[in-house]
């Protein structure tokens, strides 16, 4: 086990535990940020369509620089989404392109479909943005909106970072035959939760 | 604190997980994350719908066995377009466009996939992933017609998925003993089996 997925994991018990990580959690500022981490970190629509970018990233020929400059891209993203999300747009809308964006990175992911770096990092800031929109708009009522986007670009960045990480560590031909069906199976849950949106129950 | 932290890389990993474990220990619901009445509930009936029907069960397996036997790039290319369009079979479903036959079509999915593993059919990759796939419209769609009742469609979806997708993968393991003689002739009488299955759910 190398030194950095030991970090990684003992970071994510930190993140999943904050009153280790904050001293004086439970109260103030650092609760919205727990709150906002634990909403990327707990929401599987989330989770699954950070994952998919991140395999995405890792499948490119373009290697590490790519992914290092996929986080800042990301984090940029999130932050532009909120900032765009404060101007109250469209709910349905706004979810409807999320649900849409997960169902093309998994297209991608399950194609290994080879991108420029630039169209890359793109598609990597327009998962963030779109990441932002849907945190900013589904959650108006949070307290802070900015100690809650924090909170979320940590969150962000660990799941985005954690599954760059282990995909690229995985190498071999099988792991990469996975990474490819592990695409299929986000873009096809992306769909049936996108047709969902479609019916009046 | 932080003197531990700098010295985390040091840790064995079974230093790590008791840690991790006592951390849990003492934030109950973040061990437990989602488990609750809807989203578990969802999720279970979502995994168990294909697991529990034999028609979908001996299907989903003969897609892996069938792309283990074609060997690369099927291994990949046909358990990766089932679930994608079963995905569009299944919002079909949802959204309640109809299509005909859909107990005939899943029947004869598990016919004619299994005779194709007894018959050691093999086709072009192209023509394999379109067989496949118009197979998967009509599970799919089956799948798609009960999602709208389930405790929670999202989780209902990911179970529904995660169980295809391990079918598929129990499919190839066991394919993957094509390469020995024995296997080889294991493998096509598990077509043998699978297409006989198929014909009982035709008939029946």
């Amino acid at each position: 086990m190398s030194s950095i997925i030991k970090a990684c994991l003992f970071g994510l018990v930190l993140l999943l535990n904050p009153s280790a990580l904050l001293a004086h959690g439970g109260f103030g500022s650092a609760e919205l940020i727990y709150d906002g981490m634990l909403h990327i970190l707990l929401n599987v629509q989330y989770v699954l369509t950070l994952t998919a970018c991140a395999l995405l990233v890792s499948q490119s020929d373009t290697g590490e620089h790519v992914a290092a400059l996929a986080q800042p891209a990301i984090v940029l993203g999130i932050i532009t989404g909120t900032v765009v999300a404060l101007a109250n747009l469209d709910g349905w809308l706004v979810v409807y392109l999320s649900r849409s964006m997960m169902v093309i990175l998994g297209i991608l992911v399950a194609s290994s479909f080879k991108i420029t770096r630039s169209t890359l990092l793109f598609i990597v800031a327009v998962t963030g943005l779109v990441t932002g929109l849907e945190l900013t708009t589904m959650e108006p009522h949070a307290e802070s909106p900015v100690m809650f986007a924090i909170g979320a670009i940590i969150g962000g960045v660990v799941v985005h970072g954690s599954a760059s990480r282990l995909a690229m560590i995985s190498n071999a031909r099988l792991a990469k035959i996975m990474v490819r069906i592990a695409g299929s199976w986000i873009a096809a849950i992306g769909i049936i939760i996108t047709s969902f949106m479609f019916v009046v129950r | 604190m932080a003197k531990y932290v700098a010295n985390v890389t040091e840790c064995t990993l079974q230093q790590l997980t008791q840690i991790s474990l006592g951390f849990f220990l003492l934030i109950p619901a973040v061990a437990f994350a989602h488990v609750g009445g809807g989203l578990s509930g969802g999720f279970t009936s979502g995994f168990m719908h294909p697991i529990l029907g034999w028609d979908h069960v001996v299907a989903m397996v003969a897609v892996g066995l069938w792309g283990a036997f074609l060997g690369r790039p099927a291994i990949w290319v046909l358990p990766v377009a089932f679930p994608l369009v079963m995905a569009i079979g299944g919002a079909f479903g949802v959204v309640g466009v109809p299509i005909p036959a859909v107990e005939i079509g899943i029947a004869s999915s598990a016919i004619v996939l299994g005779l194709m593993v007894a018959l050691a059919v093999k086709p072009p990759i192209w023509m394999a992933a379109i067989i496949v796939s118009v197979f998967a419209v009509f599970h799919g769609h089956a799948h798609g017609t009960e999602l709208p009742d389930a405790a929670n469609p999202f989780a209902y979806s990911i179970g529904f998925v995660l169980a295809t997708g391990m079918l598929h993968i129990s499919g190839i393991t066991f394919g993957l003993l094509v390469r020995w003689p024995a296997g080889y002739w294991a493998v096509r009488s598990a077509g043998v089996l699978i297409a006989m299955v198929g014909g009982y759910f035709l008939l029946a």
